[in-house]
């Protein structure tokens, strides 16, 4: 993936796109059931939902109109070290450093039940993420 | 004072067993005076009227002796053994760890989460029945000391008592159909009988506690049917709420924390009345919708209110006496009532303060600083959520309730001898009259 700086909403907007339409972004989620949305923050602000299709994600700007499943936070550069990483492994190692950091944090807006019937027992396992 | 009572008082203190030597002794003895068991003779029970069916089996067996109460002062040394005042508590939390949880200082002989006093003893005998509800007040650290603080004991029983009823609870083992307190409960509630019945107040807790698993803990409490948050949305962000569990989860949690409490005091009950060589039997697993009273005209019970919500009851307190802290309730007229309610409880602490002058001061700042805006404003959310959706909270349990019970009387110790092998009676047992009733007029 080619890094980008973020200079504003719109910059950051791309860089969610690419992470999350990317193959590996693909390939990272694909355990996730249709339907799944992500409210996506950005040093606090909405920036953009990712709803899941049968295709991939559909990201549309701003706050999500309905209550999503899962917020992530994002910030300090979290997204350009996320983009740049070239395969599976990578994205999975530099997520579970980021989530360290806490420099990405997820929130689940679902119980636990809900999650796992959303996929993301399945994606944290893909992942090698804490709570598969 | 009488001089029985203050000699009686130092026996317990002095020269009962040890805790070890009852934990070797302890059983549930079951027949007491004036008691009987497959006899095959008729019999009706001396409180209710109601007729107890019998057959003759291989215990038969029908106490030759009357009915003997328990006395005040057997009484009081139980009721304070089950959950009486102490002194106060040490207070180790880290001031910058929740330390705010507590709900009061004052301490009782069984421990509770955040000291929330959510279980409340009753008990029912010849004179009536009776909530067992002594001061919250504590003089020192250890309230008995010495010989000279023995005396507390009845003071605290007989200034703390409130007479419920003058009747005893209208319940016996005949009620039908279906055994609703059990198959085994044959003497219950017989003449002569004390029977003890903790209540718990499970809302109670549930409220204090949202202040610290909102802002210390961060758990986001979701709705069990859609999976969403329930009315917490705004504050499901880094460092505040972030972990998703269940209503239900959570009311499974602290259903468990009260009747924790309750349990222990059933134990030290029991410890007491072996201590006392008193028998003792406890029991679970019956109907508690028939104590509380939710199972009129089988039985009046305690009389507790209580309101159907898609049909399960939810018990809701006893005006004036025992206000518990759901919704709906005759005496909280909105969630922020309620709330109001359980932070003007928490001010308790400021009254009784274990610690030394030197951190006194700032430790009282810790306790003086109310919830922040947001974790208040969080806790007013997700029980007008809950409210408004399922029109009532709890949502999943009865605010108040009673499983696990304990009847004390004096043993009649014939039908040991006649049917179980030797060593089932300590001398305690054997000596009880010699000891606790001597010389009484």
């Amino acid at each position: 993936m080619n890094a980008l700086t973020i200079k504003s909403n719109s910059d950051l907007r791309r860089l969610l796109e690419q992470i999350w339409m990317s193959p590996i972004g693909l390939e990272a989620t694909q355990d996730l059931h249709g339907g799944v949305l992500l409210e996506q923050y950005y040093n606090n602000t909405y920036i953009a939902t990712a709803l899941k299709t049968s295709t991939g994600w559909e990201l549309t700007d701003g706050k999500s109109p309905k209550i999503p499943t899962m917020r992530i936070f994002y910030s300090c550069g979290a997204c350009e070290q996320l983009a740049q990483t070239e395969d599976l492994n990578g994205f999975a190692n530099k997520l579970l450093d980021l989530i360290g950091v806490r420099s990405i944090v997820f929130i689940p807006m679902r119980s636990t039940e809900m999650l796992l019937k959303a996929g993301f027992g399945e994606f944290a396992e893909r992942l090698g993420l804490p709570g598969k | 004072m009488d001089n029985n009572y203050i000699h009686r008082l130092k026996f317990a203190f002095e020269k009962t067993p040890t805790l070890f030597r009852l934990l070797s002794t302890i059983r549930s003895r079951r027949v007491g005076f004036g008691y009987s068991i497959e006899s095959g003779e008729p019999e009706f029970h001396g409180i209710t009227g109601r007729k107890l069916e019998s057959h003759v089996g291989p215990l038969n067996f029908v106490s030759k002796k009357k009915p003997e109460p328990l006395t005040e002062l057997e009484t009081a040394l139980l009721c304070w053994s089950a959950c009486g005042p102490n002194g106060i508590v040490a207070g180790d939390i880290a001031g910058t760890q929740n330390l705010g949880t507590l709900m009061t200082f004052a301490g009782r002989t069984i421990p509770a989460a955040a000291n929330d006093y959510c279980v409340d003893l009753i008990f029912t005998n010849d004179n009536g029945t009776f909530l067992y509800r002594p001061t919250h007040y504590r003089s020192k650290v250890v309230e008995i000391e010495s010989e000279q603080d023995y005396s507390k004991i009845t003071r605290w029983f007989q200034e703390g008592l409130i007479q419920l009823s003058k009747n005893r609870l209208d319940i016996d083992w005949a009620i039908v159909p279906g055994r609703p307190m059990g198959i085994w409960q044959y003497n219950l509630n017989k003449p002569g009988s004390t029977w003890f019945i903790p209540i718990v107040d499970v809302a109670k807790g549930m409220i204090n506690l949202y202040f610290s698993i909102f802002e210390h803990m961060q758990w986001l409490i979701t709705d069990d049917e859609t999976g969403q948050p329930c009315g917490l949305e705004e504050w499901a962000k880094p460092e505040k709420l972030e972990l998703p569990i269940t209503q239900r989860t959570y009311e499974e949690v602290m259903l468990h924390m009260a009747d924790y409490q309750h349990g222990m005091l059933i134990q030290n009950l029991r410890l007491a009345a072996e201590a006392i060589g008193l028998g003792c039997w406890i029991f679970g697993g019956f109907c508690e919708d028939l104590v509380l009273g939710g199972f009129r005209p089988l039985s009046n019970g305690l009389r507790f209110r209580y309101k159907v919500i898609d049909g399960k009851r939810n018990y809701i307190g006893i005006p004036k006496i025992l206000e518990g802290f759901g919704l709906p309730s005759p005496w909280y007229k909105s969630v922020d009532d309620l709330v109001d309610r359980v932070l003007e409880l928490k001010k308790e602490t400021l009254a009784l303060i274990p610690y030394q002058d030197k951190v006194e001061p700032e430790i009282l700042k810790t306790l003086t600083q109310t919830p922040s805006e947001w974790c208040l404003k969080a806790v007013k959310s997700v029980l007008s959520y809950l409210y408004e959706r399922y029109g009532r909270f709890p949502v999943y349990y009865s605010t108040f309730h009673s499983n696990l019970h304990a009847q004390v009387h004096h043993l009649d110790t014939d039908f040991y001898d006649k049917y179980l092998k030797k060593d089932y009676l300590t001398t305690h047992h054997r000596e009880h009259f010699k000891i606790w009733h001597k010389g009484n007029d």
